[in-house]
């Protein structure tokens, strides 16, 4: 899922596609989050392991880490 | 109108560095959010977390999510050259970073039954939440610089470094918020 520059300038409706896929992800995680907070205060572990993952889409989604490792990528960034 | 003057592989150069320096301060900033988020959970646990309104929590966080979503459509709309769409995604960001602000300092520290000079635990919350409202704050403000170099159309679908390091700086913003909203407001019980 992981988007570089030059797929959102040459495909853009497949970066907004993503983009609305983790943001649904996202959601759906903090609902959960927030039911699970309410039932059960004390699971820490499921609720930051949740956090962890909501992270991970965020950071390789919308941050593109990948940008970081393998910039010989970007010829029109 | 815009006002390229570098050129292409010039300026992907330039960027291949700036980006390396935006991710170094990124990860030198995270360390003092890790170290707040360390020390929730020293002084309090699991058990027990600050008495605030969890439904408040909520609202802001979805605020803040919603303003990610933004900020990514704001940063492809610029890629792809369709400035409109970006100028509308950035504002609507912005706007929505200025609620979050509202929504955390103008009412969660209002209606918290405790005040920040009561004990350590107690101040650890407005330190994790002011701290990272500042950073809302100068995201808001950085966010605002490039809204409004981008009218000025400084920026392109080939060249817009600025446009991309201010959504990854709120998104940075946004990472940190999804930690502190489990340890603040939904890990443990409040104190009976």
């Amino acid at each position: 899922m992981n988007v570089d520059k030059k797929n959102q300038q040459n495909n853009p409706i497949s970066a907004y596609r993503i983009g609305l896929t983790v943001f649904i992800l996202l959601v759906a995680f903090t609902v959960g989050e927030y039911f699970i907070g309410k039932v059960a205060p004390t699971w820490a572990a499921v609720m930051l392991s949740i956090a962890a993952i909501k992270a991970f889409f965020v950071i390789r989604d919308y941050m593109h880490i990948g940008r970081v490792f393998s910039p010989e990528d970007e010829v029109n960034s | 109108m815009t006002t390229s003057v570098v050129s292409q592989p010039e300026y992907t150069r330039k960027t291949i560095t700036n980006r390396l320096g935006l991710w170094l301060f990124i990860v030198s900033d995270l360390f003092i959010f890790a170290g707040l988020f360390v020390a929730r959970f020293y002084l309090l646990g699991t058990r027990i977390r600050p008495e605030v309104d969890q439904l408040v929590g909520f609202v802001v966080t979805a605020i803040l999510l919603i303003s990610s979503f933004f900020a990514n459509r704001g940063e492809i709309a610029m890629a792809s050259g369709d400035r409109k769409g970006f100028e509308r995604s950035f504002l609507v960001t912005i706007l929505l970073g200025i609620l979050f602000l509202i929504g955390v300092v103008g009412v969660e520290w209002q209606i918290a039954p405790f005040g920040p000079g009561e004990n350590v635990a107690w101040s650890l919350f407005y330190t994790m939440t002011g701290f990272h409202a500042f950073h809302v704050l100068t995201g808001v403000v950085f966010l605002g610089v490039v809204f409004r170099n981008a009218r000025k159309g400084l920026y392109d679908a080939e060249q817009h470094f600025p446009v991309e390091a201010a959504a990854v700086y709120w998104h940075f913003i946004d990472v940190v918020w999804i930690f502190f909203y489990p340890a603040l407001y939904l890990i443990g019980m409040p104190p009976v």
